[in-house]
């Protein structure tokens, strides 16, 4: 088998090789000489998944075709060694086929010479109409990116991976690339999502798995996962503490450590915790502001809220009344408090 | 202070402008480019690298403009004399910086085009009081040696009983002005900080002690002075910086000849953070806890500032009960909370406080 040992700089983008499909023209004129040949399943080395496109795609509906219409599309493989065969494109329906017991089956036959990274393009392309899940995207940018330079993975391969052919995005997924593959799965559900991961890897690298871990634990979406990632960067410098330290402070821990309460129960309690580091003063004001409206004594009809942030200090008064009787006792517990100026106290 | 350029362009427009060819007989032997329009400066320029460059233009627009304030913030009424944009000093917290469209330093060279301008505006609101300013894009004096614009503001503004021009600086050019016989046209003044916000973030700048001994000479000479805490900055330890810096201002200077002190908290757009960031990673300025405010700005939460501005105004007012104290572009609740009062709610406005200190001014002058 001819395995390519592909070298990569540390720590930055990977200096690509030089790219065998310059234009999108060449791309879309890869064609090989195949020869057709029956192989038996045996033969097969189904270890080898260098080009392997394909992420979490369930196999029943596929065996159910296959026993109604039979292969229609036929399966691509590179001899290896005698009698040895890899699989290029068609890992599925030959798993399909073997699940049915079928010991052997007619395949085109890639010739020898075709390098590696022809032969993924080829994949590639073989299977761009079915689209391509995150956990895909990120397979597929990473096993081409040995092979194809940069200004093609930008240009061609992002834009039919349906990505933005941008630089950050092209670096993101090849960050997330080197993630354990034990995320994929998340990442697949949307329990995790390439920008928070890659936010994760980048800001955090020692606390990368803790982190991965908490969000698919509390279920959070892009959002809170991105503020949270946001929050604690801005924590860490603001203190110049160690993000560890802040993630297994006590009163974090006591949050987690709390058997009644729910992951979401939990991850609004370290929002609310987080808020209240970053914004000490506002909360003070908050509570001010509680402390405030609670000595007003006004009913439950009425409410005060405050100017966003505290900002420029307007305050409205609400009232919800359904008859003259309701507003007229409302207002008589606003009167006391607006006489003795009490109104002046709100912070 | 000099400041050193490497290089200096000039557009086509600008070139056989007096101003122009005074600055390249200035710097025989700087690299000079001749371009019909701005170049870009491209994505490898740092601002550093830009504020290097000299670029001499014609501005074509509105040499006089109103400052930029925001209805929900009480502005002075302030008008901006648009002389160049950015300056050779590298403040890390420069609003300038997220403007990097207007790179380098630029001198608009059309110095005639400006004073017919002003001459219009005065004469189309006849009896109104002209306070302008150079201070809001560049820095009033940075460039004086260089330019000499201040030798035409004594040319050309006596014949103007309404007009002031305030020269904000951070310098201490003030060689030009000590030439001259002070007029009641002009005001001279410094932004403050503490020595250690000067040392961090303002880079380039004169020191606090170097602006107080320029400050110093212009009294001396007989100028009337402002002064801008602007902005301020919260940090550990700040209380006792700007008390220092307060009780600094008035071992040098007599506070009889201060129009007047401004304070501003520090506030930016938050498209400045990623730059302060990158640009000045030690600053820890700009990890504190700020809030959007009503204009999109971020500022302090309103409860910090109105606690920085009472202490301000106390220790200001500790040296002169009299000493006009304003607060740049904050909103009415802190002015309450701060003064008391609210300008233009059943007393004059900031504009006509401001606009009757100058005619103070005159009347003491003459």
């Amino acid at each position: 088998m001819k395995r390519r040992r592909i070298l990569r700089p540390e720590g930055s983008l990977r200096q690509f090789p030089p790219d065998p499909f310059q234009s999108k023209k060449n791309m879309q004129s890869v064609n090989f000489n195949w020869k057709i040949k029956d192989i038996y399943l045996s033969q097969l080395d189904w270890t080898e998944t260098s080009f392997r496109l394909t992420y979490n795609r369930p196999l029943p509906p596929l065996v159910h075709s296959i026993r109604t219409i039979g292969i229609q599309h036929p399966m691509v493989l590179q001899e290896v060694g005698p009698e040895r065969y890899r699989i290029v494109a068609g890992w599925r329906r030959l798993r399909a086929l073997q699940s049915i017991g079928l010991e052997s089956i007619q395949c085109r036959i890639a010739p020898a010479e075709i390098p590696d990274g022809e032969l993924l393009i080829w994949n590639f392309y073989d299977n761009l109409d079915r689209g391509f899940n995150p956990v895909e995207q990120v397979l597929a940018i990473k096993k081409m990116s040995a092979f194809v330079n940069e200004k093609a993975l930008l240009d061609d391969i992002l834009p039919l991976l349906g990505l933005a052919s941008k630089t950050e995005i092209l670096r993101r997924y090849l960050t997330i690339g080197e993630l354990s593959p034990s995320y994929q799965n998340a990442l697949f559900q949307n329990r995790l999502f390439p920008e928070t991961i890659e936010s994760s890897m980048r800001d955090f690298p020692n606390l990368t798995n803790c982190i991965l871990a908490l969000f698919i634990f509390l279920q959070w979406g892009y959002q809170k996962q991105k503020e949270f990632l946001a929050d604690l960067l801005e924590l860490s410098k603001r203190s110049g503490q160690d993000p560890r330290g802040i993630l297994f402070s006590k009163p974090i821990t006591e949050i987690f450590q709390y058997s009644l309460w729910s992951p979401q129960q939990k991850g609004a309690a370290l929002r609310k915790y987080f808020r209240a580091c970053l914004f000490p003063a506002l909360t003070e004001t908050e509570k001010a502001f509680s402390r405030s409206v609670a000595s007003l004594n006004l009913d439950q009809r009425t409410k005060i809220a405050p100017p966003p942030f505290f900002e420029g200090g307007k305050y409205r008064l609400e009232v919800a009344f359904s008859s003259n009787r309701e507003l007229s006792q409302s207002l008589e517990r606003i009167l006391p408090s607006l006489e003795e100026e009490k109104f002046d106290g709100l912070p | 202070m000099s400041f050193s350029f490497k290089k200096i362009i000039v557009e086509e427009s600008a070139r056989y402008a007096p101003l122009t060819e005074a600055i390249l007989q200035t710097f025989p032997n700087l690299p000079v480019e001749r371009v019909d329009q701005l170049p870009p400066l491209g994505p490898q320029g740092s601002i550093a690298e830009s504020k290097r460059i000299l670029y001499l233009t014609r501005f074509k627009g509105e040499l006089i403009r109103p400052c930029p304030g925001t209805k929900e913030y009480i502005c002075c009424g302030y008008r901006i004399l648009h002389i160049g944009t950015n300056c050779p000093i590298d403040c890390s917290y420069c609003i300038l910086q997220a403007y990097f469209n207007q790179p380098y330093t630029r001198l608009f060279v059309n110095t005639a085009d400006l004073f017919d301008q002003l001459k219009a505006h005065v004469h189309e609101h006849p009896g109104e009081i002209f306070r302008l300013g150079t201070g809001e894009f560049t820095d009033s004096l940075a460039l004086d040696p260089l330019t000499g614009f201040s030798r035409h503001l004594f040319q050309e503004l006596p014949v103007y009983s309404n007009v002031v021009v305030e020269l904000k600086t951070k310098t201490r050019a003030v060689g030009n002005l000590l030439k001259e016989i002070p007029i009641s046209n002009i005001i001279v003044s410094w932004s403050l900080n503490p020595q250690e916000i000067i040392r961090k973030e303002e880079r380039g700048a004169a020191s606090l002690s170097e602006r107080l001994e320029a400050a110093r000479q212009c009294q001396e000479r007989g100028y009337f002075l402002g002064f801008h805490f602007d902005p301020i900055i919260v940090f550990p330890g700040w209380e006792a910086a700007y008390r220092r810096t307060v009780e600094a201002l008035f071992s040098a200077l007599s506070p009889e000849g201060i129009v007047w002190i401004s304070l501003g908290c520090f506030r930016f757009i938050p498209t400045l953070k990623p730059i302060i960031q990158k640009r000045s990673p030690s600053s820890r300025y700009i990890h504190q806890e700020f809030i959007p405010a009503l204009d999109k700005k971020m500022r302090y939460v309103q409860s910090v500032r109105i606690e920085v501005y009472r202490k301000m105004v106390q220790w200001i007012r500790a040296h002169g009960k009299e000493i006009t104290v304003y607060l740049c572009m904050e909103n009415s609740s802190v002015w309450d909370k701060v003064f008391g009062f609210v300008p233009g709610e059943n007393c004059s406005t900031l504009t006509e406080i401001l606009d009757q200190r100058v005619l103070d001014l005159a009347m003491v002058k003459k």
